[in-house]
């Protein structure tokens, strides 16, 4: 890797909203699971449980999903583990780090989707209650996230980021 | 309408579907949020009139509006503002032309 091409690709990342008509390898999702697979975790629990959803089930989840605006082929329903992560991890895991880590492991998804050019979007709104009925969750699956991911139809303009200054504090 | 549908779906089921998902996410969301769901609300409306031949072009236009201009919420709120003042602008007009009929 030169130096220089991960700032590249976290630069290029964008939210996709419009997709093509056209199915993703499994190959790719394959590579996409496999970045999510490398993320950190905290006790490295690795507690999150990715659903991959297209066909009937993705247009039912889709009705009951306020910012899935778009029509991806796929997506990726981001669960929690809560058992596996308040046995492990306690508490805290449970409550606090298991959701920040499922946020990391759907970064490095994004990201890779980005470097083979596919689109993603992180989905916040949408009805957990609804997924777990359409989806026959297990109890101890509790959907944090949802991850459109498909081939984008076109790439947005980057919106305005704030600068650096606004951002960092600097300690000595 | 009849009870008696040979259990097919009604045609504004889908929209309950998305219209109760957004009153519960809109309880814990971002204000702004609101208006924007109320007009994918409008958006899918006019889907079911396109679908059910209801629609015209006047409700056309009036859809590819709110697809060009709703994201403006996520990054420019002034713009979002002025957009809906657009949109009820225009619905405005429209009624004064059924008066006018």
């Amino acid at each position: 890797m030169v130096d220089g091409d991960l700032l590249k690709v976290i630069k290029e990342r964008r939210s996709i909203r419009d997709y093509k008509d056209e199915e993703i390898s499994k190959e790719s999702i394959k590579t996409l699971l496999e970045s999510a697979r490398w993320a950190p975790s905290g006790s490295n629990i690795q507690a999150w449980r990715i659903y991959v959803v297209k066909g009937d089930k993705l247009e039912s989840i889709k009705k009951f999903s306020p910012g899935l605006l778009s029509d991806p082929p796929i997506i990726f329903v981001m669960c929690a583990d809560i058992e596996e992560a308040e046995n492990k991890g306690g508490k805290l895991s449970k409550d606090v780090l298991t959701k920040m880590d499922i946020a990391i492991a759907a970064q490095n998804i994004c990201l890779q989707a980005s470097s083979i050019g596919l689109g993603t979007c992180y989905i916040g709104s949408f009805n957990k209650k609804a997924i777990r009925e359409i989806l026959e969750l297990p109890d101890h699956h509790v959907p944090e996230l949802i991850l459109t991911v498909g081939r984008p139809k076109k790439i947005p303009d980057p919106p305005k980021r704030k600068n650096l200054d606004e951002l960092t504090r600097w300690v000595e | 309408m009849s009870d008696e549908n040979d259990g097919e779906k009604p045609i504004f089921f889908d929209l309950f579907c998305y219209m109760s998902s957004s009153a519960r996410a809109l309880v814990d969301e971002p204000k702004l949020y609101g208006p924007l769901r109320l007009l994918e609300t409008m958006e899918r409306i006019i889907d079911v009139m396109e679908t059910n031949e209801m629609s015209d072009e006047f409700y056309r236009e009036l859809k590819k509006k709110i697809e060009e201009n709703k994201y403006t919420v996520m990054h420019d709120e002034e713009r979002f503002i002025e957009f809906l003042d657009e949109i009820v602008k225009m619905l405005a007009k429209k009624e004064k032309e059924f008066l006018d009929q």
